[in-house]
């Protein structure tokens, strides 16, 4: 099939940064349940995880109001949820949010019903833990289910948001309980987080090679989606803000933390953690930005 | 009933009057083409072979515009043609990365035309931030009339008509002629068929000659 090639250009910036806080969001929420129905220690890590998760996937709706040609018109995206990954998402997140807000209203407000009732709120962390992992995969799901970019189409971007989400999520965590009292119990429980960072890193840094790789192998239009790139019109985004800002950067500099003694590196725990969240900003982007749309105009009849 | 379009790539000539006739019918903004005529080159040195090819919407049977539309803007109406009602869309723009075939237009301006002469007869109002699309001239049809696209066409390429009646001249066509429809393997059904391309000028010459002599 001959075919035609175009960068898209409709789904940039604000679909990105809506991505990376609603990944981002439901990562530290996700995490932060874990910590509390696994670990049951250091349970101001689940309030962070809890309160910062909805807040920051609140933050990303904006972005994906923003973005739409008719922004009145916005509350019409749930029409039909049932073959539609824009109106399924718009149901993931409002119920995300909805659920997000009564446990913060609950476990962490004055009201605290919750934290007299340990049950419910085990109840409520499952159930609303399922659509925080709904929120990530639904990031993934729905660049997949465009089907003229190529790209897109396939379950390693799924994967790859999902891993994106849960480490951005985890420096979430992290930044936000810098300031707090560590080691309720006897272990650190950030230094354990920040090893399960690490480890998502490499995992990340692997899917990803992996991912290029495939797609580079796929159809005519992957492989110039994955040549833009690496040596196109996104090289410097995508090897400066991804691959060393983004994964080598930060691993090195926690590697570095983890052979020197432990005190008096909180700065460069911060700058790590910062060029964590940028990479997973920036990996949205660019995964956006190189989506190429084919299109045939003529089939091979010879 | 099932309405489709032939076109017969030899009979093309690259003229673009079938983009003009739409954009006047349909009064699109700016940067929008519902209907479109591409130039392939086919071929290596020196066997080499260059023709035309309009792409328009292919009305599929199975859109997948239809599929990830999340406020049902777009539906396939009572003569099961794809439409968008832009009352509706929101301008989210998955439809334009879901079709396969690039054939759905972001409206970022509404307004084009400055002159208050009526020119085509399709609703002029298109609204600015929503998604738009080729719709087979439906207010043509609906008269009786084919697309502007079709009669538009100096050179008689296109062929209107219903698929679904065995013994029409579109189906002969398709049948006789080796037509064939984009991307077949993704199981959407365009209603769109095209004649492959021979080539050459004198072919072209003598296929419009015979039937504009058959016709009369």
């Amino acid at each position: 099939m001959k075919e035609r090639f175009e960068r898209q250009t409709y789904w940039r910036w604000k679909i990105a940064l809506y991505l990376f806080f609603a990944g981002m969001g439901a990562g530290s929420y996700f995490v932060g349940i874990l910590n509390d129905l696994f670990w049951g220690k250091a349970l101001y890590l689940s309030r962070i995880g809890v309160f910062w998760g909805t807040v920051l996937v609140i933050t990303g709706i904006p972005f994906l109001i923003l973005d739409l040609g008719r922004k009145d018109r916005f509350l019409r995206a749930g029409i039909n949820p049932r073959f539609a990954w824009v109106g399924r998402g718009f149901y993931i997140l409002s119920i995300f949010i909805v659920l997000g807000v009564i446990h913060i209203g609950f476990w962490i407000w004055p009201f605290q019903i919750l934290e007299v009732d340990r049950l419910l709120r085990i109840v409520l962390s499952i159930i609303n833990g399922v659509f925080a992992m709904a929120v990530m995969v639904y990031t993934g799901l729905l660049l997949k289910s465009m089907r003229s970019v190529h790209f897109w189409d396939t379950p390693l971007i799924v994967i790859l948001f999902v891993i994106s989400a849960l480490s951005t999520g985890i420096i979430c965590l992290v930044f936000f309980s810098m300031n707090h009292p560590i080691g309720e119990g006897n272990s650190n429980p950030l230094d354990f987080l920040l090893k399960t960072d690490s480890v998502l890193i490499i995992l990340e840094t692997l899917i990803l090679a992996f991912y290029l790789v495939n797609m580079a192998n796929a159809t005519e239009a992957s492989k110039k989606s994955v040549a833009s790139l690496i040596h196109g019109e996104l090289k410097l985004l995508f090897w400066g803000g991804v691959i060393v800002c983004g994964l080598v950067l930060p691993f090195l500099l926690k590697a570095f933390e983890g052979f020197s003694s432990r005190s008096g590196l909180a700065g460069l725990t911060l700058i790590s953690n910062v060029m964590v969240l940028i990479g997973g900003l920036f990996l949205r982007y660019s995964i956006l930005a190189a989506g190429v749309q084919a299109t045939p105009l003529m089939r091979n009849y010879r | 009933m099932r309405y489709g379009m032939v076109i017969d790539l030899n009979r093309c000539i690259g003229c673009h009057a079938c983009s003009i006739a739409c954009k006047i019918e349909n009064a699109t903004p700016p940067g929008v083409f519902w209907n479109r005529v591409f130039q392939v080159e086919e071929g290596k040195y020196p066997d080499v072979k260059r023709f035309y090819i309009p792409i328009l919407c292919m009305q599929c049977e199975d859109p997948a515009c239809i599929k990830v539309c999340s406020t049902n803007a777009t539906y396939k109406d009572s003569r099961n043609l794809v439409q968008i009602d832009e009352q509706k869309c929101i301008g989210c723009k998955a439809c334009i990365l879901a079709c396969p075939y690039g054939v759905r237009f972001f409206n970022e301006g509404a307004k084009y035309f400055s002159i208050d002469v009526p020119w085509g007869e399709a609703e002029k109002d298109h609204q600015k931030g929503t998604v738009s699309k080729c719709t087979f001239c439906a207010h043509l049809i609906e008269k009786g009339d084919e697309p502007a696209c079709v009669s538009a066409c100096p050179t008689g390429a296109r062929l209107f008509g219903n698929l679904s009646d065995p013994k029409s001249a579109l189906v002969q066509l398709v049948k006789d002629r080796f037509g064939f429809q984009l991307h077949p393997e993704f199981g959407l059904n365009p209603s769109v068929y095209y004649l492959p391309p021979k080539g050459s000028t004198l072919g072209v010459v003598y296929l419009t000659l015979k039937s504009s002599l058959g016709k009369e």
